[in-house]
């Protein structure tokens, strides 16, 4: 019974490891969204990134080892994690600066798409440590991971988005 | 016509001695070209307290310090990538052998504002000592007590890595006959207040921002025009942004003091490309008065 259950929940899971052709589009698939047209989803990932930067700015004070208030702590710490799980589903082919004059992504997202998934992936896994911190209530640790998180949006920037000014 | 090519020749080889014989003097003897007297005010003694301040507010560990090493010394080897090849910045640790642990006041100053090292090598102004010039020679003497009084670090230089004729350090002669300037001006507007005049200092010698905010020409020289101003053609061959009142369009000045110090703009976006080691080893070891000095300076500059 279970195990007849399991087999084909992992054949679907090994063909689908066996069709995917990117890892971008594999988190693509996983978030369930459903396809947005290129200039929808820059829509979506401004407002999402808008998000990230309202959230980081609301923890700042961390980073002078100043506290935030517990409320504003939690409800950035989540913002960080969902804006950034919905974000694989945002880069459809078809719109970097390129393709769209409004856009800053970079056509390397495209064109190296392990390292660009690389980079959300590390973003990703900091968020929902900086969420679970902020759970857990310890001053040290939640300034550690907000320490650990920082470092991912740069380093994503640095290498797949336009400048701006 | 052989008559002809053979004057002209000679008259070539003429003209190349003369040139040569011109610049062996600021190629070879740079001291007798460049000079700054090492003079302080009576009664000054250097401070190494006062000098772990100016480290930071001249962001030495950004290029100094040695990849991988936890303590953060400035035993040098990180790489430095320009357009004319890759510069293995040297140690600057106390050590005698390895570092500059030998070297006097008057050597280090000369080094800082003159780019003349004590054997009278001259220096690469991938070391921004086009900036540093502005510094005072008392603040000089306080950054090298600090320095000596950092624990020595035995690690020895490598060459850069330059194609040539960049590898050719005399050559430099000419780069600074062309663009150095000894004794720059500051570009403080006249009326400018006693923070904004504290500011300058800081931006325009340690803080050395113009060096990446600035757009050079062909031979790495900073455009004077574009002074602040931003470049399309930044150390990663990338947009750097200006960074005067003109170009900060929506940005208070408490904004400009949030971004030094938390290295984010006020939109929470975060300063990367070098930005961000700037904001760690320099402008956010500052005192708030000091970053608001650089923000006052800053945005008193308005457009050229
Ligand atoms: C995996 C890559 C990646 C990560 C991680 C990432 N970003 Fe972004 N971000 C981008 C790209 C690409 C753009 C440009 C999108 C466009 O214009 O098409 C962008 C744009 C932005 C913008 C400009 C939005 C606008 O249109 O005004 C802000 C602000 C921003 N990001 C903040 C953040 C912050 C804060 C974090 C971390 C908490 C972060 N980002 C993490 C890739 C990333
Ligand atoms: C942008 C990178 C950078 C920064 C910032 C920087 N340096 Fe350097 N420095 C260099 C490079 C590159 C050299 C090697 C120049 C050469 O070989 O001609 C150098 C050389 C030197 C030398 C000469 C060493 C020798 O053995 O000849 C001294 C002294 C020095 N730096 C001190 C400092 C101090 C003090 C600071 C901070 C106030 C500082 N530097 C900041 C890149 C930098
Ligand atoms: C090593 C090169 C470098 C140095 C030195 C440097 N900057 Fe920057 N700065 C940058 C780069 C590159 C950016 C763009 C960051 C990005 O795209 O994430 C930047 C961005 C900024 C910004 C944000 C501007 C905007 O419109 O977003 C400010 C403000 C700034 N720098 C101020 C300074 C000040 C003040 C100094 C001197 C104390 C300085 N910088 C020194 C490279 C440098």
């Amino acid at each position: 019974m279970m195990l007849s259950r399991l087999i084909p929940l992992g054949t679907a899971a090994a063909l689908s490891a066996f069709f995917v052709l990117s890892p971008l589009a594999a988190q693509e698939a996983a978030s369930g969204a459903a396809a947005l047209s290129p200039a929808e989803a820059l829509k979506t990932r401004a407002e999402a990134m808008k998000a990230l930067g309202g959230a980081n700015r609301a923890l700042a004070p961390l980073a002078a080892g100043q506290t935030v208030p517990a409320a504003a702590l939690q409800t950035a710490a989540k913002t960080m994690s969902e804006e950034g799980d919905k974000l694989a589903a945002l880069f459809p082919a078809g719109s970097s600066i390129a393709d769209l004059p409004e856009s800053y992504a970079l056509p390397t997202i495209w064109s190296d798409p392990e390292g660009f998934s690389a980079a959300l992936e590390k973003f990703r896994k900091a968020a929902h440590g900086l969420e679970e911190a902020a759970g857990g209530g310890d001053q040290a640790a939640i300034n550690a991971a907000f320490a650990e998180l920082r470092p991912t949006c740069g380093a994503c920037h640095q290498t797949y988005r336009q400048p701006k000014n | 016509m052989a008559g002809l090519l053979r004057r002209a020749l000679k008259g070539g080889l003429i003209l190349a001695a003369a040139v040569g014989a011109a610049l062996a003097v600021p190629a070879f003897a740079p001291g007798l070209v460049w000079s700054r007297p090492a003079t302080t005010p009576p009664g000054f003694a250097p401070s190494a307290e006062r000098g772990a301040y100016l480290y930071a507010a001249g962001g030495c560990a950004s290029c100094h310090a040695t990849p991988g090493r936890a303590d953060g010394a400035p035993a040098g080897g990180h790489e430095l990538a320009s357009p004319f090849g890759s510069f293995l910045v040297p140690n600057i640790t106390p050590d005698r052998a390895t570092g500059i642990g030998g070297w006097s006041g008057e050597d280090f100053i000369r080094a800082m504002t003159l780019g003349i090292d004590p054997e009278g090598r001259h220096l690469y102004p991938a070391f921004p000592y086009a900036s540093y010039a502005r510094m005072t020679n008392e603040d000089l003497l306080d950054l090298k007590a600090h320095l000596d009084s950092l624990e020595p670090v035995a690690r020895p230089n490598q060459p850069h890595q330059l194609g040539f004729p960049f590898s050719v350090r005399p050559g430099l002669a000419l780069w600074k006959l062309a663009f150095f300037d000894p004794t720059p001006e500051s570009r403080l507007p006249a009326a400018a207040s006693a923070a904004a005049r504290r500011g300058a200092y800081l931006a325009e010698g340690p803080g050395h921002c113009a060096e990446c905010h600035s757009d050079r020409n062909f031979a790495g020289a900073i455009r004077p025009e574009t002074w602040m101003a931003g470049t399309p053609n930044g150390p990663d061959g990338r947009r750097v942004p200006g960074i005067r009142g003109a170009d900060l369009g929506g940005w208070a000045p408490e904004d400009l003091v949030f971004a030094l110090e938390y290295g984010m703009t006020p939109d929470g976006d975060e300063l990367a490309r070098g930005m961000d080691l700037v904001v760690r080893e320099n402008t956010g070891k500052l005192t708030p008065e000091d970053r608001e000095a650089i923000a006052a300076y800053l945005m008193s500059l308005r457009g050229s």
